[in-house]
């Protein structure tokens, strides 16, 4: 999700993440960026993004989930 | 774009602006490369989604990820809700956030399910081992964020543990009964076994050592004074008694997470799937619609009259597609019938054990996630 997130970045030359053994948790992650971003900032800002995303996708879900209670309110009517 | 300089020059007409490139907008073909994944008959094509911000930059096309154009594009619409059932869509959201949302359903949100048994008597046939399994999956109707986790240290307080009596038996001379789910009581004050210790204290003042040490009544507490916890079902079955046998044991439930174990999974399941499209390639008439509705096993096709008594298929309920390709079997039905899927459109099901609604379960869900994120910025800087 985070490589998503880094790829729709405009700055991002490359984005590529492995693992080195499906047992052990740990995830190699290697960025390239352009000169006009460092790839600490790249990440940083794809991570605030998808935290912003998070948050709005959340706030999205509990709008329709009141949509639909009062629909289904006025049905019972 | 024709400036003024260039229409004195000749007439240099710059590639955008000839008529049959639409600009900002991808041609037919590579809109449907991008958002739609064609279900041939051997196989899905055009699985991958295209992630790279300058992968249309050709065209002109602008492929990255804007906030404010995720915010757009972005939707939710709830399609049922039910107390253990919920079913909604999701579109404009990758492939990856619906799977990491599923898979943060089944595995890390965490739970109340029993983990310690002790076992006083047990003359049934069933061992104490499978017993205490058998009771571990047992769902608990009680709301998993009112409590802490307990580790290996702690001891077991009011904060972390739920304390259940098991006590059934069968009297001689009677006929076999079943022990159900609806046998375990829910011990507010904490365990009623007493520890042996080394020293016998003389003094009957001083409180009796139990396993847990509750400092105070679990339904004072302003949650489980009206509600007490049970199981969420009264009828499941835990154990056969035949006469002259007993069960008398007393089983501590903890908080846990479905990563350590699948009896802390609030989900009975939490699947998506994406949303199918059929689109008729050529226009179907009389005959080969009758066959065309009839192939289908979950009716999508439907036929309409187009005057002087011929028919029509059309199609009415593309949702209910299962994608069995029965409609593009045979020969040359392909040509025909196309079955596709959005491959932003989630169609979202989530089943609850019954702890928690599932609705809340999805915002639970989604606030783990954003935790984790959280938490990776806090590690990089």
């Amino acid at each position: 999700m985070k490589n998503r997130q880094l790829h729709r970045d405009e700055n991002v030359l490359f984005a590529g993440y492995k693992l080195p053994h499906p047992l052990q948790y740990k995830i190699l992650l290697r960025i390239h960026t352009t000169s006009q971003s460092s790839p600490m900032q790249a990440y940083n800002q794809a991570i605030n993004d998808l935290d912003k995303e998070l948050d709005h996708l959340k706030n999205e879900f509990e709008v329709a989930l009141a949509r639909h209670t009062g629909k289904q309110q006025t049905h019972e009517y | 774009m024709v400036s003024a300089n260039e229409e004195q020059r000749t007439e240099k007409i710059p590639v955008w602006d000839l008529p049959d490139v639409p600009s900002g907008n991808l041609p037919a073909h590579l809109e449907l490369q991008r958002t739609r994944t064609v279900c041939t008959n051997d196989a899905p094509i055009h699985t991958e989604n295209i992630q790279y911000s300058g992968a249309y930059a050709s065209m002109g096309v602008d492929n990255s990820m804007r906030f404010e154009k995720f915010c757009k594009n972005f939707r939710v619409e709830v399609i049922r809700l039910g107390d253990d059932e919920m079913e909604f869509d999701m579109v404009g959201i990758d492939a990856s956030l619906a799977n990491a949302f599923r898979r943060i359903l089944i595995s890390e949100l965490p739970t109340m399910a029993i983990e310690n048994v002790l076992v006083a008597n047990n003359t049934s046939v069933v061992q104490d081992e499978v017993l205490a399994h058998r009771l571990g999956l047992i769902p608990l109707k009680v709301d998993p964020r009112l409590f802490n986790y307990k580790s290996e240290n702690d001891q077991p307080s009011e904060k972390n543990t739920i304390v259940f009596k098991l006590h059934s038996r069968c009297e001689k001379k009677s006929s076999r009964i079943n022990v159900k789910s609806s046998e375990l009581k829910w011990l507010p004050g904490g365990s009623e076994f007493a520890l042996s210790t080394e020293k016998p204290t003389q003094d009957s003042t001083s409180k009796v050592k139990t396993y847990t040490s509750f400092t105070c009544s679990q339904d004072s507490l302003p949650e489980f004074s009206s509600n007490p916890i049970a199981p969420t079902h009264d009828d499941i079955t835990l154990a056969v008694l035949g006469p002259g046998q007993e069960i008398e044991l007393e089983a501590h439930a903890v908080k846990g997470m479905g990563k350590t174990h699948a009896k802390w999974s609030p989900v009975a399941t939490a699947w998506y799937r994406m949303l199918p499209e059929v689109i008729l390639l050529q226009e179907i008439e009389d005959e080969k619609a009758e066959e065309l509705i009839k192939k289908c096993p979950v009716n999508v096709f439907d036929i309409e009259d187009i005057g002087k008594g011929r028919k029509r298929a059309t199609v009415a309920r593309p949702r209910s597609c299962t994608l069995c390709r029965e409609c593009i079997r045979g020969d040359d039905w392909d040509k025909l019938v196309a079955l596709q899927r959005v491959k932003d459109h989630f169609i979202f099901t989530i089943e609850s054990t019954g702890a928690l609604p599932p609705d809340v379960l999805f915002t639970e869900a989604v606030k783990i996630l954003e935790d984790k994120c959280e938490r990776v910025i806090t590690e990089m800087s």
